[in-house]
């Protein structure tokens, strides 16, 4: 028999401290760049809502996990080999009671979760419509490589890398790709959701506050994928119409041949604005995957 | 490492060359000793008292020479016979699998014609029909050539395994000129997702078919030459599992490809 | 006549250059090195032909040590490029060539790392601790290993000649297609992972069989070790899933070579129908690396608290819940695919419950410990470092199950730092804890502790260091495999410490390996007489180190679990006696074929489909001349047998 002493303190010191140490940098990190922590202080009410579901879950897991931890310690330090008032039960290998508990309280925890997850996922599913006394208004989104497009149809402009709209009013997202795979993603005001040629998805969002959010595309979609960010800007509503008559005047024109113009992939695209001459852009867009078309 | 014992290097493995100090040669049945082939004795029917192999003992799956051998646990003298169909059982799961993603895909995509024709303009009945028919007959030849086998008749194995043959290629000309039909007409797997799954699912069935038809020439050839051995046996039988599964697959094909396509 | 190939394909950037300088130079002096000492012979006769389940489960391992050096160097790049690369610069590698070292990193870790030490594992260990003297299909476990290889060496020749696909380890389509990725990168893609998972399938079959057939007298299955157990449901999650990734890869060949449409994005294709189809098999993958290290501390705890596994019925069935259930809840990998609520709801109730059988598990080895006597000897250490990292990991992963916050952190950073928990904290941890632990088995000598101690300090925090800000980043709006990001985001001082993290892990990889050469160069002062030297409960310890090729002179009968604790206790079942033993001879046909496949995988990737149609017939032939002839042994008399045994123990001191 070769088993040699090893001296388990030490170990069970440095481990604790280095945890401890990791622990203790999560809130500093916080601190320090809460400017920039985008989900953590999310400034639209899906975000919010996403985010208590996210501290909620993470709650009911350490009921869990740090008796793990503790146990982990306890047992490593209590039993090690060399301490002679700790009992030695060789032939402990079974104990129904403790079966029951640890098959029994995490299967209920799970079904609480379970439970709850599946209110909270129908209640943020993204398709569904922002409770508001406010008429939504709808953004069309589309993916190019790589570079955001938005189209607004009601008022007939569209921009390139940028969007900007009113707070308090729900934003309907339809969302395309003239491209491969994207991820239309704003962090600060909620979840993501694919955007696939071919098909639409839809997303709705709603910004609480004025500001300048930052946007990407969440899934790798070529070369200049990392360039696809853009600024979706909210504003008061007054803001909002005065930009909107200032796009109106914009020299440049939406129409199909413009819009070929922009599918010759390039990234880091500055921004664009323009008229919408063709108000049947989007539907062709995904059309023209699913039929062949005429031109 | 310890020594080990060797007569041959590894490289003769087809010629085989180790020898059985102790082995009584005149039991063992003449035609082990065939040319190429080796000349070693498997175990297990190494103190059977044989004089002609008989298939249905391979069928046992407790092959040792004790007379009450403990069925309670898994034999483990390493029989290969046992062995072997237990794995080509999984094999056939995994092969079942790869059917069962085709299928799936075919089932999601086949409604993606692209303006293209779809299922009800393109399919003939009596086409698949014909198919189905001349593969159940290919099961039955199949299944009859094992019967012989079982009874160690090798003249009426091979004469079953032909008819098998033909009729598992006349499956294949059939399937053949029905794909080369609708690619003539433009209807290629190049022209939607539909068109692209069809091919796939029953071209990856046509491809197993035309590999069981290979299969059958190695093991005619096989059978010509070594005659009917513990080996040879066992890999018959194999193949036959192999064949009645491909006539499943065509039966899911046939029906949720053919008869619900054309509804 | 070369299809796609042209002599383009050897000019690459100077980064890339000098790592196929290295390369080539490495594969030199290895073969400068087999040259002087003389063993080509001993090499062809002794490893590269051999059917031996011990001497193949080494061979795994060193192959997956070559392919973890890569991937790990591909992994520094990605730190080192996204520690500079903000603002005005770029970094030093462009964008192409981040996306892809990221996917070689992903494909090499999942495809050639883990996967190899696991198999290599299930190789050395499974029919020593069955009480077996070789596994049902030896020729197939080397055809296996040798078509890993192949996928394994294509890798790196994509290093060298040509460029390897930057679609991100998985290659959703459409960016896999041909109209976005025309060149040669996802062909080879396509063609290692397929290469590699027909040989994961075969080896598959192989032990599955194996357990089922093989196992000693007396060991019924609710008597075999758990670390057995758990070999049995990953294989089972194996032959279910690995089928449905050749399917796949199969699918998207057909698109890219023949022009079909079934993941393109017009002409009816659906992309979607990749990701579900990939997923289905790329969950129960994940469990298939999981179980057999999961399997791994079963057999480590009990055997280093000198106490009885707890529960042992409670962690059989806690492996078949986790089999099973591991086929529903694939669908966890894309919430964000616009599913209805549903759909998403369901499959994260199903992900959430297959986290109570894991749960389970590590409150069974707790309650192991739990009134025993605990040494902390290194593969304790092991199971230790994994209770700490890989319940950050679990407790993430249900974060991660909840769609609503997983649209939030969906292929962002924080996905990355779960799933490194998972891989890192589990299968590769377990993987260290096996090594250290069984390394005096097959090798007859110890392992360096001092060593092995500071690697192990240096993974344990430096893993902390290098992943837990990604969580953090992840909170910060950072999406996966960004080759650039602006100033304005602020993660670069995250990225900086997630550099150093990985430093102080490379540093821990490599004391690692100076360990192993240390411990291989002092072996004489190191030397485990006893084939026992951690006071072992199962079979494979029973017999001596390293074990003589049959493994077990007798073939042992056994009553009850932990069969060398009851007969260290006095409780061992009459044996039987010595008898002839059939062994299989070498072949040489594995090692062709696998080499054949090399060559075809190469040849369909640029096209040269005269070469592949060659290397086809070739391997048919190789197949139907092994495949011919009746069965072949080296036979070995139990007189011999008995002395070689006694031979043996004469030379230990117990047992």
């Amino acid at each position: 028999m070769r088993i040699r002493k090893k001296p388990v303190a030490r170990v069970l010191i440095i481990s604790a401290c280095i945890l401890l140490f990791i622990l203790l940098m999560q809130p500093l990190q916080v601190i320090k760049f809460r400017r920039y922590i985008d989900i953590l202080f999310p400034a639209g009410i899906i975000g919010i809502k996403e985010l208590d579901m996210l501290l909620i879950i993470q709650g009911l897991m350490l009921i869990i996990v740090l008796p793990v931890y503790l146990f982990t310690f306890l047992f490593s330090w209590w039993y090690r080999s060399d301490n002679k008032k700790a009992i030695y039960e060789p032939d402990l290998v079974d104990n129904r009671l403790a079966e029951y508990f640890w098959w029994g309280i995490p299967l209920v925890m799970t079904l609480i979760v379970a439970v709850f997850t599946w209110y909270k996922t129908h209640e943020l599913d993204p398709y569904k419509p922002i409770e508001s006394d406010k008429k939504a208004m709808t953004i069309q989104v589309v993916a190019l490589q790589w570079k955001w497009l938005f189209i607004y149809p009601e008022e007939n402009i569209a921009s390139l890398n940028f969007f900007q709209f009113p707070k308090d009013v729900p934003l309907h997202f339809e969302i395309t790709s003239d491209a491969p795979m994207n991820s239309f993603w704003i962090p600060q005001l909620g979840g993501q959701i694919y955007a696939m040629p071919g098909m639409k998805t839809e997303l709705y969002l709603m910004a609480n506050k004025e500001g300048d959010y930052k946007g990407s595309s969440a899934n790798i979609s070529g070369e200049g994928f990392a360039g696809m960010n853009f600024i979706a800007k909210a504003t008061t509503e007054e803001e909002f119409n005065k930009w909107v008559e200032l796009v109106k005047q914009s020299p440049n024109d939406l129409d199909r041949s413009s819009y070929k113009k922009l599918l010759v992939p390039s990234s880091y695209n500055a921004l664009e604005l323009y008229k919408l001459a063709d108000s049947t852009l989007f539907e062709y867009t995904i059309m023209k995957y699913m039929h062949p078309q005429k031109e | 490492m310890s020594k080990r014992l060797r007569d041959c290097s590894p490289l003769n493995w087809a010629t085989g060359c180790a020898k059985a100090p102790g082995l009584d040669r005149s039991k063992v049945a003449p035609y082990y000793n065939i040319g190429a082939l080796s000349i070693v004795q498997p175990r297990e029917l190494s103190r059977v008292p044989v004089a002609q192999f008989s298939g249905e003992q391979s069928l046992m799956i407790h092959h040792t020479a004790d007379p009450n051998p403990d069925l309670g646990f898994p034999d483990p003298h390493q029989d290969s016979f046992s062995k072997n169909v237990l794995g080509f059982w999984i094999y056939l799961m995994t092969d079942c699998l790869i059917f069962a993603t085709l299928f799936v895909t075919y089932a999601v995509l086949h409604g993606s014609t692209f303006g293209g024709p779809s299922s009800k303009d393109l399919f003939e009945l009596p086409t698949a029909f014909a198919e189905t028919m001349i593969l159940l007959c290919s099961t039955l030849t199949s299944g009859l050539a094992m019967l012989a086998a079982v009874k160690s008749k090798t003249k009426q194995i091979l004469i079953w395994l032909t008819l098998t043959f033909l009729l598992g290629a006349s499956f294949i000309f059939i399937e053949l000129s029905e794909f080369s039909h609708f690619i003539r007409e433009g209807h290629g797997p190049q022209k939607s997702a539909f068109l692209s799954s069809f091919f796939t699912l029953v071209g990856t069935h046509g491809l197993h078919v035309s590999v069981g038809l290979f299969w059958m020439l190695v093991i005619t050839f096989q059978l010509l030459i070594a005659g009917l051995t513990p080996a040879t046996f066992r890999r018959l039988v194999i193949f036959s599992m192999f064949w009645h599964f491909l006539d499943l697959v065509w039966i899911f094909i046939f029906t949720f490809v053919y008869l619900l396509g054309v509804a | 006549m070369f299809g796609k190939l042209t002599l383009e394909a050897l000019n690459h950037e100077m980064s890339q250059n000098l790592a196929v300088i290295s390369m080539v130079l490495g594969g030199i002096a290895m073969i400068a090195l087999i040259t002087y000492l003389k063993r080509w012979k001993w090499l062809w006769k002794e490893w590269l032909t051999t059917v031996d389940p011990k001497r193949i489960g080494i061979m795994y391992i060193i192959v997956s040590l070559i392919m973890f050096m890569k991937g790990f160097a591909d992994a520094l790049m990605m730190r080192l490029q996204q520690a500079l690369s903000v603002g005005a610069s770029h970094g030093f590698i462009n964008a192409n060539h981040f996306q892809e070292v990221v996917s070689a990193h992903g494909t090499t870790m999942i495809f050639f790392v883990a996967m190899g030490v696991m198999f290599g594992l299930l190789n050395l260990i499974i029919p020593l601790q069955i009480g077996a003297r070789d596994v049902a299909f030896p020729f197939l476990n080397a055809l296996g290993f040798w078509l890993f290889t192949a996928g394994g060496m294509l890798t790196l020749v994509s290093l060298v000649v040509g460029s390897f696909s930057a679609t991100g380890w998985l290659a959703y389509p459409p960016l896999s297609e041909l109209e976005y990725s025309p060149n040669e990168g996802v062909d080879y893609w396509i063609w290692l992972v397929q290469i590699a998972g027909v040989g994961s399938t075969m080896s598959g079959i192989n032990f599955f069989v194996t357990i089922l057939k093989m196992r000693c007298y007396g060991m019924s299955l609710m008597k075999m070790p758990i670390f057995t157990w758990s070999a049995l449901c990953a294989m089972v999650l194996v032959i279910f899933a690995f089928p449905i990734l050749t399917a796949t890869l199969a699918l998207l060949a057909l698109d890219r070579y023949m022009g079909m449409h079934f993941f393109t994005a017009s002409h009816g294709g659906n992309p979607m129908m990749y990701i579900n189809l990939i997923w289905a098999w790329g969950h129960p993958e994940v469990y298939i690396l999981m179980l057999p290290a999961f399997g791994t501390f079963s057999e480590v705890v009990p055997t280093f608290s000198e106490k009885r596994l707890f529960g042992y019925t409670s962690m059989v069935w806690a492996l078949i819940v986790i089999t099973v259930l591991s086929f529903v809840v694939w669908l966890h990998h894309f919430f964000t695919m616009g599913a209805s609520p549903n759909v998403n709801a369901f499959f994260a109730i199903m992900t959430m419950l297959i986290a109570i059988p894991t749960g389970v598990k590590i409150f069974n080895w707790l309650f192991t410990k739990f009134r025993g006597k605990v040494h902390f000897d290194t593969p304790m250490l092991w199971f230790f470092a994994f209770v700490l990292n890989f319940t950050i990991g679990g407790m993430t992963g249900i974060l991660l199950s909840a769609p609503p916050v997983d649209f939030q952190v969906h292929n962002s950073l924080f996905l990355i730092a779960h799933f490194h928990g998972m891989v890192i904290g589990g299968v590769l941890f377990g993987f260290f804890c096996a090594f250290t632990y069984w390394f005096p088995k097959f090798t007859g000598f110890m392992l360096n502790e001092r060593l092995n101690r500071y690697a192990f300090w240096c993974w344990f925090g430096g893993f902390l260091l290098a992943f837990m800000p990604l969580y953090m980043l992840g909170f910060m709006g950072a999406t996966r495999r960004l080759d650039h990001y602006d100033a304005s985001t602020g993660w670069q001082p995250l990225f900086i410490v997630v550099g150093v993290g990985a430093i102080i892990i490379m540093i821990g990889a490599s004391l690692q390996v100076i360990g192993l050469f240390t411990s291989f160069l002092d072996r004489k002062n190191n030397r485990d007489g006893t084939g026992d030297p951690w006071n072992g409960r199962t079979l494979e310890w029973s017999i001596p180190s390293p074990p003589p090729f049959y493994n077990f002179a007798i073939v042992p009968t056994v009553d009850q679990l932990d069969p060398l604790w009851a007969k260290k206790r006095g409780k061992e079942p009459p044996q039987k006696d010595y008898e002839d033993i059939y062994m299989p001879k070498n072949t040489p046909v594995g090692f062709l074929i696998g080499m054949l496949c090399i060559v075809f995988g190469f040849a369909m990737t640029w096209h040269i489909f005269w070469l592949a149609l060659i290397c086809i017939v070739a391997i048919i032939a190789c197949l139907i001349a092994r495949l011919s002839g009746e069965d072949e042994h080296d036979i070995f008399k139990a007189a011999e047998i008995k002395a070689m045994d006694e031979a043996l123990r004469k030379g230990h001191k117990r047992v």
